[in-house]
């Protein structure tokens, strides 16, 4: 008795060992995606949870393509950081985890140098090639390749309250950055609120910022002009300047987005300067604003003379990691999510601006957002990150050294030298990688 | 305890023999896979330069070079390093002060004792996240109580951006890491505390100490050697604090949050650098472990001879007075 209780217990032993290490290698599953029928095979795709999807759309969706095409998702959703985390952990591991990743415009250049994602156009049809927005196609290619399908077409406009306007005397939102600082200093309160924190939404918006000042933080061959750019000085001057002046709130040096979309729909300032187009169907929606009916969106965008039109494009796309075993099933699950009909309803339900062209002049949704008029003249100059593979070292830079410039710690100057040469040593190491 | 002679032992089973040996052997390499593997590998990883092609990683060996890099051309490694080591000095000192003391009143009797004692670990059972997201809106310039409480009761004409500048950020974050982590000081000195014996205080009250000096000649040594065992695990614990900085501050601004683990996150999952990201956990491992390694050798043997001597004295003081 007391032997077979040993033999048994050992046996339990191993065969626990045996499974410990099966579950501890890397699935050997090798289904092919070349199979007769995609209906059975699994997928995970991951992607952000941001503020463009605030009722669950995705997530709908995906339900329905599971009953529709038989092929199993499983959606992995999560904050931006989190996603960012747990893909590039894991594709720097070796990848195999997931199918469908986020693909974010400022990770272009590292992602495709790294092979980390597929190319598309085996599968792209041509509808696609032609009907897509050009400028978002292009964004997310390198060498004649499509890598990505924009699943977040996020381009921000300038928004303003104008009951809030009237009530400080102005018909019209400014248009310079001076008129925005007078503004200020006419009605005693911040003139904006933004995200200028230590992180990449905060770089976000001080590019804004520098582009709207004609200046850029690296050339057309990606190495830094920080600390020769007039642009770049003047936006930072200006910057300073209005720090201490408080047009805008001490509280942007640590707000993220949800902060400043909550303070404006809570009518604490009046203008928002980079918005997402969400915000407007949010600022009229009484559940959640204070302002229904006071938000307007402008025809052009604030700017040094008012010449330099420029509004902040960060589109998010959908890509196939290169790792993926089953690419076919996961370029069916791109392919349904992008899909016009799709996008259209995409657009109805949560006002996310279409990524097909021809939706621009749908008369339904021309109906339903009468401002995507306005959105069209703003959206003439859009400009993202610099396609540059050390882009996380470059965003980190900036909005860390640009605190410092606000703060008033360091000199414009002192600032901006100092930026130059973190980023040219940045652009050194990442060239030795 | 009699043992079997070898050769009756020899004659039995195999797997009886052994079975010591064979239990342990499934933790046994549990624990080698997510100990012992991790730390040669990232040791490994620390000496070469690592670049990214497809599902290929390639290593370039490096030597020294990376962590040499951390002290000449990284340009956030020193300044991390010193907010980090500023911060474990004041967390790890102001914890356990405030939580020794905090345990001494709830070691006394009193009404709702009990109820007092559940209330204060209540901080540290809050999962960290949840205790980040909690300060973060207390301390938010905008909606924040913190602001609200003050404005009220006039202190303040204007809100103050606590988390917007440096010295007030960094203030924040040290002050939600003591609300989080002292009740753990306070539960284990209390468990200290209780294992005291009365008698060696009414000794002392008939030797004439007062409190404050029965407190340094007996209740400091008594507990000393959990004191120990707290100092390791909290400066090891506040070198690793993470989730606080990464919801409350993400590292700013201008740096001032900046700790190292947040840090090293950002090295390797953001500029994918992961040889220069295994350095520096490397080099924090070894502060840890150089840290640990002093506190045993300065308090343990002091400690102990401490401990026997009070004992001795106090036994003997106690004698002659039951005698007397």
């Amino acid at each position: 008795m007391k032997k077979k209780l040993t033999l048994i217990i050992a046996l339990v032993m191993v065969l626990s060992i045996v499974l410990m290490s099966a579950g501890c290698g890397k699935s050997n599953n090798n289904s092919t995606s070349s199979s007769s029928s995609l209906k059975g095979q699994k997928i995970t795709v991951i992607l952000p949870q941001n503020e463009a999807d605030t009722v669950g759309f995705r997530a709908a969706k995906t339900k329905e393509f599971e009953k529709e095409t038989g092929i199993q998702v499983e959606l992995i959703e999560k904050s931006w950081e989190g996603v960012s985390d747990d893909v590039t952990g894991d594709l720097a591991s070796g990848g195999g985890t997931y199918d469908v990743i986020e693909f974010d415009n400022s990770w272009i250049a590292k992602f495709i140098k790294n092979q980390w994602v597929a190319p598309l156009d085996q599968y792209m049809t041509a509808d696609m090639k032609s009907g897509m927005v050009p400028g978002l196609l292009d964004l997310f290619s390198s060498g004649g390749k499509h890598y990505g399908i924009v699943w977040n077409n996020d381009t921000r406009f300038y928004m303003y309250n104008s009951k809030m306007l009237a009530d400080a005397g102005l018909s019209a939102p400014p248009k310079t950055w001076d008129e925005v600082a007078a503004l200020s200093k006419k009605t005693g309160k911040n003139a904006y609120m933004d995200t200028y924190k230590q992180e990449q939404m905060g770089t976000n918006e001080l590019m804004f910022c520098v582009y709207s000042f004609g200046g850029n933080f690296v050339d057309d061959q990606g190495n830094p002009i920080v600390s020769t750019d007039p642009g770049v000085k003047e936006a930072y001057t200006w910057l300073a300047q209005a720090y201490k002046d408080g047009v805008f709130g001490k509280a942007t040096l640590t707000m993220d987005y949800e902060e400043v979309a909550q303070s404006f729909n809570n009518g604490d300032f009046p203008l928002m300067l980079q918005a997402w187009p969400g915000v407007y169907a949010d600022s009229n929606d009484s559940t959640k604003s204070k302002i229904v009916g006071d938000v307007n969106v402008a025809d052009y965008s604030v700017s040094k003379t008012g010449n330099e039109q420029v509004v902040l494009t960060l589109p998010e796309a959908m890509a196939i990691t290169s790792t993926s075993k089953h690419k076919e099933a996961a370029w069916k699950y791109i392919e349904y999510m992008s899909s016009k009909s799709m996008d259209k309803e995409r657009a109805l339900q949560i006002g996310a601006l279409p990524i097909w062209s021809s939706l621009y002049n749908d008369p339904e949704l021309l109906k339903k957002y009468p401002y995507w008029e306005q959105f069209g003249k703003q959206a003439q100059n859009s400009k993202g990150y610099p396609k540059i593979v050390w882009v996380d070292s470059f965003s980190d830079i900036v909005a860390k050294e640009s605190q410092k410039i606000l703060s008033g710690s360091v000199t414009v100057d002192q600032g901006l030298n100092e930026m130059q040469k973190l980023m040219l040593d940045a652009q050194k190491a990442a060239a030795q990688q | 305890m009699k043992t079997k002679p070898l050769k009756k032992r020899e004659k039995e089973p195999f797997f009886e023999r052994h079975l010591g040996p064979i239990l342990i052997t499934p933790s046994t390499l549990v624990i080698f896979g997510i100990l012992f593997i991790p730390i040669f590998y990232a040791l490994y990883m620390s000496l070469n330069r690592i670049s990214f092609r497809g599902a290929d990683t390639i290593y370039k060996f490096a030597g020294l070079q990376n962590f040499i890099n951390l002290f000449t051309t990284d340009p956030w490694f020193k300044s991390s390093f010193l907010v980090t080591l500023l911060f474990v000095m004041l967390t790890v000192a102001t914890e356990i002060v405030i939580g020794v003391a905090a345990s001494l009143v709830l070691n006394k009797k009193f009404h709702g004792r009990g109820f007092v004692r559940g209330l204060m670990i209540l901080p540290w059972a809050m999962p960290t996240v949840v205790n980040a997201v909690m300060w973060k809106w207390i301390f938010n310039a905008e909606y924040g109580a913190a602001n609200g409480l003050l404005l009220k009761l006039g202190l303040i004409k204007t809100s103050i951006a606590w988390l917007g500048t440096p010295r007030m950020a960094f203030f924040c974050v040290f002050l939600a890491n003591v609300w989080k982590e002292t009740p753990y000081v306070i539960l284990l000195a209390i468990a200290a505390l209780s294992t005291i014996p009365e008698d060696l205080y009414e000794a002392a009250s008939i030797d004439g100490a007062g409190g404050w000096k029965a407190f340094w000649r007996i209740t400091l040594p008594m507990i000393k050697p959990v004191l120990l065992i707290l100092l390791i695990t909290k400066t090891i614990w506040a070198f690793q604090t993470f989730d606080l900085v990464a919801i409350m501050t993400s590292g700013g601004p201008q740096n001032a949050t900046n700790l190292l683990s947040y840090y090293i996150h950002f090295v390797a999952f953001k500029q994918t650098d992961f040889g220069s990201a295994a350095a520096m956990s490397y080099v924090l491992s070894m502060i840890c472990f150089a840290l640990s390694f002093v506190y045993i050798k300065v308090f343990m043997n002091k400690d102990e001879n401490d401990e026997k001597k009070i004992k001795k004295h106090l036994k003997k003081k106690l004698a002659g007075a039951h005698e007397g």
